[in-house]
């Protein structure tokens, strides 16, 4: 079972009216259903950038947000926290402080994309996988970024118990 | 009382945080080819020619100009006798569009404006194919149109 999960998710004696600190089992598989949605898409988006985290580089470079210094660090951590936020998530392993970082990287995507599509950037996102026909900034990948955070939010919010 | 320090989310997210750095920092280290921590770019750079020296290179006919936007931005309008390669071409069609052993001093490619980052991939592309003598036209067609140079 994983952690977070092991006490009295469901309240035996009225499953209509869950006691307070308690979840009933629709809120839980819900919540699950997207954290491992959330957790297979952070693992797979990590996937490429750390096979190849030069070309990660130069896809972060045409952005033209931050100086090279700061472009190879993100190249460097970005793609591992991805990807231990995108286990956690999919292990229930400190899964609420991995969905907060969830939160706060899609929030500086969708800040960054944002830039790019308002600058008039014809560039690749970077968000999967690289090559020559990988996906461009554009509102496709706003919007796709927008639906995970409230994924993520509804997902955080959805169980009262703090457990 | 770790248990405990592991139950607040911003303890979990430090965690997370210090284990992710921890790892990068790892196997960067441990990567045949790491990413620099300094300022010195992960990938290769391919010098810039400026509007002015890509015209005089324009005028000798020593230099072939790649077109690397998608078909229908050449088919709208593209500097004289430039070639079409889009960046989504696959190699073969690079490869029969530009001959490895061509007779051009200069392969100088081009893009929409400096906003678009398809000459400078293209470049790159073509140098990991193998091509020499890569340059990419500082400010594309925008700037050469702009200034009303020969164009089809």
């Amino acid at each position: 079972m994983e952690q977070g999960e092991s006490a009295g998710t469901v309240n035996a004696s009225s499953p209509e009216t869950p006691a307070r600190g308690t979840d009933s089992p629709w809120k839980l598989w819900t919540e699950r259903v997207l954290r491992w949605g959330l957790g297979v898409i952070f693992v797979y988006a990590a996937y490429s950038k750390i096979l190849d985290a030069p070309s990660f580089a130069e896809e972060i470079s045409y952005y033209h947000m931050l100086p090279m210094q700061q472009v190879n660090w993100m190249a460097i951590f970005l793609p591992w926290l991805e990807l231990v936020c995108g286990i956690c998530l999919l292990t229930g392993f400190s899964w609420r402080g991995a969905m907060w970082l969830v939160i706060a990287m899609l929030i500086m995507f969708t800040y960054a994309i944002g830039h790019a599509v308002h600058e008039g950037r014809d560039i690749r996102c970077g968000c999967f996988g690289h090559g020559e026909s990988a996906e461009r900034v554009g509102y496709v990948a706003i919007g796709r970024d927008l639906v995970m955070i409230a994924t993520a939010v509804v997902a955080l919010f959805l169980r009262r118990s703090r457990n | 009382m770790i248990r405990r320090f592991l139950h607040n989310p911003l303890a979990q997210a430090l965690l997370i945080l210090v284990v992710s750095a921890a790892l990068g920092a790892l196997v960067n280290a441990a990567r045949p080819k790491p990413v620099p921590w300094d300022s010195k770019p992960a990938f290769d750079i391919l010098p810039h020619l400026p509007l002015a020296e890509s015209l005089e290179a324009f005028d000798a006919g020593d230099c072939l100009f790649i077109d690397a936007r998608p078909v229908e931005f050449f088919q709208q309008g593209h500097i004289l006798n430039a070639i079409s390669v889009p960046l989504t071409a696959p190699e073969a069609e690079v490869l029969d569009a530009v001959q490895k052993d061509h007779p051009y001093r200069r392969l100088i490619i081009y893009c929409e404006d400096e906003n678009c980052d398809a000459a400078d991939a293209m470049a790159r592309r073509m140098k990991r194919m193998g091509y020499a003598n890569l340059f990419v036209l500082e400010g594309g067609w925008l700037a050469w149109s702009k200034a009303n140079l020969p164009a089809q």
